[in-house]
């Protein structure tokens, strides 16, 4: 049994520990909100965040998530209102969607560790996330709303 | 585009026909757990026609014949009902149709009557009809209305979603009219007069939030990937890596004794797949498959050796192809020109790279009988017949749950729906309800990728130094062969996919255009812009060559070629005016224009080269569109960014190549593409325009390649013939 806490719920899975977290959180636990991509950290659609920073899941085993906290796109906020959420919602940015929970993933964790990024910073936080249907103006353009409306406290 | 196959006549009578089989209490809800809608019946009371149902507490639910993978038709084409409805768009809901040819087909000719959401269509195919039927639906609503009010019903007008009689202010809402109205026996007849003035449009031409956003911002939406099934097992099936290959040995019992794996099985032809507990296991078990493959010719096959073989055929002239344009005699022309301008281009195979990984669930039941499936696919009444004749069962027995598409791009027409017939195969091996993922190594080695090319141009001046003669020759094997079989015979193999957008606008008085099919053996299909991108890549190349040789501006140029054309010119000066293009500019832009299927683009590229590391960077790129009438303006410039990066990203880093007739790549790591930092500016300008709408999901990035090439040429004074584009190959051309 591995213990770890995933959306603030404390979850025990009876699974090996060279598992991917990914295919624990999709298959065992039904958080399909975060997708399989390619299986080698070079997509950044399964980016979840692992004691608060951005990880690939389907490249982090078990054995590391053991004890920690895991938040997913399903947990990170209530009925879809983070700042993020919202300004991709405004801005538009997804089409077909699949890797969009892990920009957005990869977006949190760049404002919280950058409430007001620059291009160089947003190029850095978000070069693992591939997006095919091209939508990274949008996600730039979204990124900088969202970081807007966190400093306005809306 | 304004002839359709269906008439007018035979439409209005389909729904008809089902208003006729109108019961009410029949309505249908979601199933539990999964994403698309089961037919059930319910006591809830409301009209319900094969495009639409109104409740009676409002709610409308309108049919998405088309597949939802990013483009943005779910809501383009029910916001096309609605408007003629006059629906409150507050209480439209859009759901996947059911697969069914006689109700929801392509009404585009060559889509033979089936369902295909494929190369820019489904908004222009469908918004006559769409229009109709909603007019028709809105004219049974008033026509109810009047008999339950007891007015004639000219004097009744309608609101968003309430019919209205002015003269006595009583006001009837749609849900309180579906409460009570039944359809017609004969359904009123609407013509193109009846329809609204577009300066009368609410929804068409605003924009309207895209229905299917809110659950992609929070993990929400489901995609096949994403569907789970009690007792539900999971599967990996691999393929022959030589197209024709098959199983000589294999590991089997070895594999099947791996921790969590159920059953390792034979799939015939060609395939080995790997059932377990849990995904997990299956990919374990897959990566511990070693299969002995037999040798075939196709083995043999290496992609350096083919682009070689190409350049020849297509350099010979006596190799004739399908005449696909033609005007006055092109080879006398060139033959007695003053000058005659050449020049050759070459493509590589490019795959598909769709974010989600080919997969599909399904729930064979009835001892083998019947079956569910989960599929997200642009052919779904192919789905169903590919699943059908798989199991050997009707294809009535096929329930097919419409899924959202992760991306497209042409990999989920494929005709034999070789990624959705696996969960099928492997569910009735054992029993149960079957996901199977294709691995992304998979998804890449068993891809099936746009042809490769070879393109040779001639061009000739008159002793006047006008341009007398147009000569286009392609050289590729033809992916609809293998995409859609049945409508490549079915269309005595037109339309072509290798040859779209290859006809040239130009006004040039002596045109050939050519195309030599090439069969190659290798695994192809549609691939986003399908031939047009590489097409326009060697022909906008060309014409800038022909422009900078006679030392003329490239715009001015294309401008003088366009004089015939006033749609056209606008939307060439429209890009210019818009990047402040200056006559005789060196500042690394480039220009291009291209047309397909009515779609009109006009492209300029700004390009900077690192001539230390060959590494080209696109910072900017606008892009001009006359689309006819924009439906979604701000989902029209999302798909022009969109198909724009696609498009510069196969031009910059994407290739897949054979070595002993197997796929090189595997993974992101050796298939690179684009990502944010190497992603530019795309600024776009839509076109005022009143003629009906045509493509641009697919198409809109056609005009990129070119432009790049072309700014690549304006900076470096050198010409790219080879994509794509990578360092080393540009470093080799600044050598030169």
């Amino acid at each position: 049994m591995i213990s770890l806490t995933v959306n603030k719920r404390s979850v025990q899975v009876d699974v090996d520990p060279s598992t991917p977290l990914l295919w624990v959180l999709r298959e065992h636990l039904g958080l399909t909100g975060t997708k399989y991509g390619c299986g080698v950290a070079q997509c950044g659609a399964c980016t979840v965040h692992l004691d608060g920073r951005p990880v690939r899941s389907c490249s982090t085993p078990m054995s590391r998530a053991a004890g920690k906290q895991v938040t997913t796109i399903e947990g990170v906020s209530t009925g879809g209102d983070h700042p993020v959420q919202r300004a991709w919602l405004e801005i538009e940015v997804p089409q077909c969607g699949y890797c969009q929970s892990g920009q957005i993933m990869s977006a949190v964790a760049l404002l919280e560790k950058t409430p007001n990024p620059g291009e160089e910073d947003i190029n850095r936080a978000m070069s693992g996330n591939i997006c095919r249907c091209g939508t990274y103006p949008r996600i730039r353009r979204a990124i900088h709303r969202a970081a807007e409306m966190a400093r306005a406290g809306a | 585009m304004t002839d359709f196959p269906i008439k007018r006549r035979d439409f209005l009578v389909g729904v008809g026909v089902s208003g006729l089989g109108l019961v009410f209490g029949l309505d249908l809800q979601p199933a539990a757990g999964a994403e698309v809608a089961h037919e059930k019946e319910t006591n809830a009371a409301g009209v319900k026609l094969p495009w639409a149902r109104i409740a009676p507490d409002g709610a409308i639910t309108i049919m998405a014949p088309a597949a939802e993978m990013g483009q943005g038709t779910m809501t383009a084409l029910a916001m096309i009902v609605a408007e003629e409805l006059d629906a409150d768009w507050s209480k439209v809901t859009v759901e996947f149709s059911p697969a069914d040819d006689a109700i929801y087909a392509n009404p585009l000719p060559f889509f033979f009557g089936m369902m295909v959401t494929a190369a820019s269509t489904a908004v222009m195919a469908y918004y006559k009809n769409m229009r109709l039927f909603g007019a028709q639906a809105r004219r049974v609503l008033v026509g109810a209305a009047a008999a339950h009010l007891n007015v004639p019903a000219s004097e009744l007008t309608t609101e968003p979603s309430v019919v209205v009689h002015a003269k006595s202010g009583r006001r009837l809402s749609y849900g309180e009219i579906a409460g009570f109205a039944t359809l017609p026996e004969n359904m009123p007849t609407i013509s193109e007069k009846d329809l609204k003035d577009p300066s009368q449009f609410r929804l068409i031409g605003h924009d309207i939030a895209r229905v299917d956003i809110p659950g992609k911002t929070n993990g929400s939406t489901q995609y096949s990937i994403d569907v789970r099934l009690p007792d539900m097992v999971y599967a990996t099936v691999v393929r022959a890596p030589v197209l024709g290959a098959a199983v000589l040995s294999v590991n089997d019992a070895e594999v099947a004794k791996m921790r969590d794996v159920l059953k390792v099985m034979q799939l015939p032809p060609d395939r080995v797949a790997v059932a377990a507990r849990t995904y997990e296991a299956a990919l374990a078990g897959e990566r511990a498959l070693k299969i002995t493959w037999s040798k075939i010719a196709q083995s043999e096959f290496d992609s350096d050796r083919a682009m070689e073989q190409q350049s020849a055929m297509v350099r010979d002239l006596s190799k004739t192809g399908v005449v696909i344009q033609t005007d006055g005699d092109a080879a006398a022309a060139i033959n007695g020109a003053a000058k005659v301008y050449k020049g050759e281009y070459h493509t590589e195979y490019v795959y598909h790279a769709q974010m989600e990984p080919l997969n599909s669930v399904s729930w064979v039941k009835d001892g083998g009988k019947s079956v569910e499936v989960w599929a997200g696919s642009q052919t779904p009444t192919h789905c169903v017949r590919s699943i059908a004749q798989a199991l050997g069962i009707p294809a009535e027995n096929v329930t097919l749950h419409r899924t959202f598409l992760g991306g497209g791009f042409g990999r989920r027409s494929a005709e034999d729906h070789d990624w959705a017939v696996d969960s099928a195969l492997v569910s009735r091996e054992m029993g149960k309800p079957v996901k199977v993922i294709w691995s992304r190594e998979s998804d890449v080695r068993f891809g099936r990728f746009k042809p490769m090319t070879a393109q040779y141009l001639m061009a000739a001046e008159d002793k006047d130094g006008r341009l007398v003669a147009w000569h286009h020759r392609l050289v590729a094997d033809e992916a609809l062969s293998m995409t859609d079989p049945t409508r490549f015979e079915k269309g005595k193999e037109f339309p072509r996919i290798s040859t779209t957008g290859i006809r040239t606008d130009y006004d040039f008085s002596n045109i050939l255009v050519e195309a030599v099919r090439n069969k190659l053996g290798v695994r192809m299909s549609a691939v986003r812009g399908v031939g047009s991108t590489v097409n326009q890549f060697a022909a906008e190349s060309f014409v800038d060559e022909i422009a900078f040789a006679r030392g003329e501006d490239p715009v001015e140029m294309r401008l003088a070629l366009l004089q015939k054309l006033p749609a056209e010119q606008e939307t060439l000066r429209a890009v210019a005016a818009m990047a402040g293009w200056k006559k005789g500019e060196k500042a690394g832009r480039g220009v291009s224009f291209v047309t397909n299927a009515g779609t009109i683009l006009a492209t300029i590229a700004q390009v900077t080269v690192d001539r230390t590391t060959g590494a080209i960077r696109v910072p900017k790129i606008w892009i001009a569109a006359d689309v006819g009438v924009a439906v979604l303006p701000r989902n029209i410039d999302g798909q022009l960014m969109s198909a724009a990066i696609h498009s510069l990203s196969n031009l910059l880093k994407e290739r897949i190549t054979f070595k002993n007739g197997e796929v090189q790549q595997s993974n992101f790591f050796d298939y690179p593409v684009i990502r944010m930092s190497e992603a530019p500016e795309v600024h776009t300008h839509i076109m005022p325009s009143t003629r009906n709408p045509v493509g641009i999901g697919d198409l809109g990035g056609i005009g990129v390649g070119p432009a790049v090439a072309n700014g690549f040429y304006s900076a470096t004074g050198k010409r790219l013939r080879v994509s794509p584009f990578l360092p080393e190959r540009v470093l080799a051309v600044l050598k030169t």
